[in-house]
């Protein structure tokens, strides 16, 4: 950069032109989060869903604990180096997917807590909660990028997990309910923001 | 009418603020990419700002590589902020 014959007009030029270099890199998500939480969720809940289909047998509902493994070798083994630039916005939805993620780890700790009081563990209401975690996490998400797609599919979520709830007793085809669910507001909106931007 | 500041009436240091505005942090290979310029006087132009106190610089060593980050502080947002206020008033003479 030249610094001869800087007047006014060049100053406004810079300035106009710097801020919207640094906007345009704020939108060059690729959400391969997004994809890669959500097609694990996907593989495993039809996965499961067959297995206890096929067997008969409801304890390889235990494979879903797989998902904190994959959780732990994402965040550990596959970190991607620290990015060149941090946005604001992408410095508030880090931050909003730390607090989720630590919704995900106090839910199992209060599990394992409370079984005493209540006499067994039962981890099948993590599945609608999972739901409304990851959901709200992604309708966060979808206000911060101002993304219609992800800010609105996590309500379909919410009447899923409700059904769950109501229901209250775990069987079969919540793993499907749990797959779509994932499906529906994680996979399609990575998608459509991936074209989009 | 008041005086632009010498100190941000420069270009790079102007690109270099401008860029840190809309940033939370951002590390000196991006500023160089996005700026434009050559390593040795994006270096001297970043001293100057911190010095300044217009913004912080935090060098760390990331694997076996040296890592410097800059991030702007309220100092040079409110320094900048003054500056496009003085600008506009040039500007508006001008047109």
């Amino acid at each position: 950069m030249q610094n001869e014959t800087f007047n006014e007009q060049d100053s406004l030029r810079v300035i106009t032109e710097m801020i919207h270099k640094t906007k345009n890199n704020v939108i060059k998500k690729d959400f391969n989060e997004f994809l890669f939480y959500g097609y694990a969720v996907l593989v495993a809940a039809v996965a499961i869903y067959a297995t206890v289909y096929f067997t008969g047998d409801p304890r390889f509902m235990f494979l879903w604990t797989a998902m904190c493994l994959l959780y732990l070798i994402k965040t550990f083994a596959l970190r991607k180096p620290k990015p060149e630039a941090v946005t604001y916005l992408e410095d508030m939805m880090n931050k909003v997917w730390k607090i989720i993620g630590s919704m995900f780890g106090l839910t199992l700790l209060a599990m394992f807590g409370c079984s005493p009081l209540v006499g067994r563990i039962d981890f099948s209401l993590m599945m609608p909660l999972s739901i409304i975690y990851a959901g709200i996490g992604t309708s966060i998400t979808g206000l911060i990028i101002k993304e219609n797609s992800l800010t609105y599919t996590p309500l379909i979520g919410l009447v899923l997990a409700t059904y769950m709830l109501l229901d209250g007793t775990y069987d079969n085809s919540w793993n499907l309910l749990f797959g779509v669910a994932f499906l529906i507001f994680m996979v399609i909106p990575a998608h459509i923001c991936r074209r989009k931007y | 009418m008041k005086e632009l500041n010498p100190l941000l009436h420069s270009q790079l240091r102007l690109a270099i603020i401008s860029l840190l505005l809309s940033v939370e942090e951002a590390d000196f290979n991006y500023l160089k990419e996005q700026s434009g310029a050559t390593a040795g006087n994006l270096s001297v132009q970043i001293d100057k700002l911190s010095e300044a106190g217009y913004i912080e610089v935090r060098k760390e060593i990331v694997g076996k590589k040296p890592r410097t980050t800059c991030r702007i502080t309220e100092q040079g947002r409110e320094a900048l902020n003054e500056y496009v206020t003085v600008l506009k008033e040039y500007l508006g003479h001008n047109f």
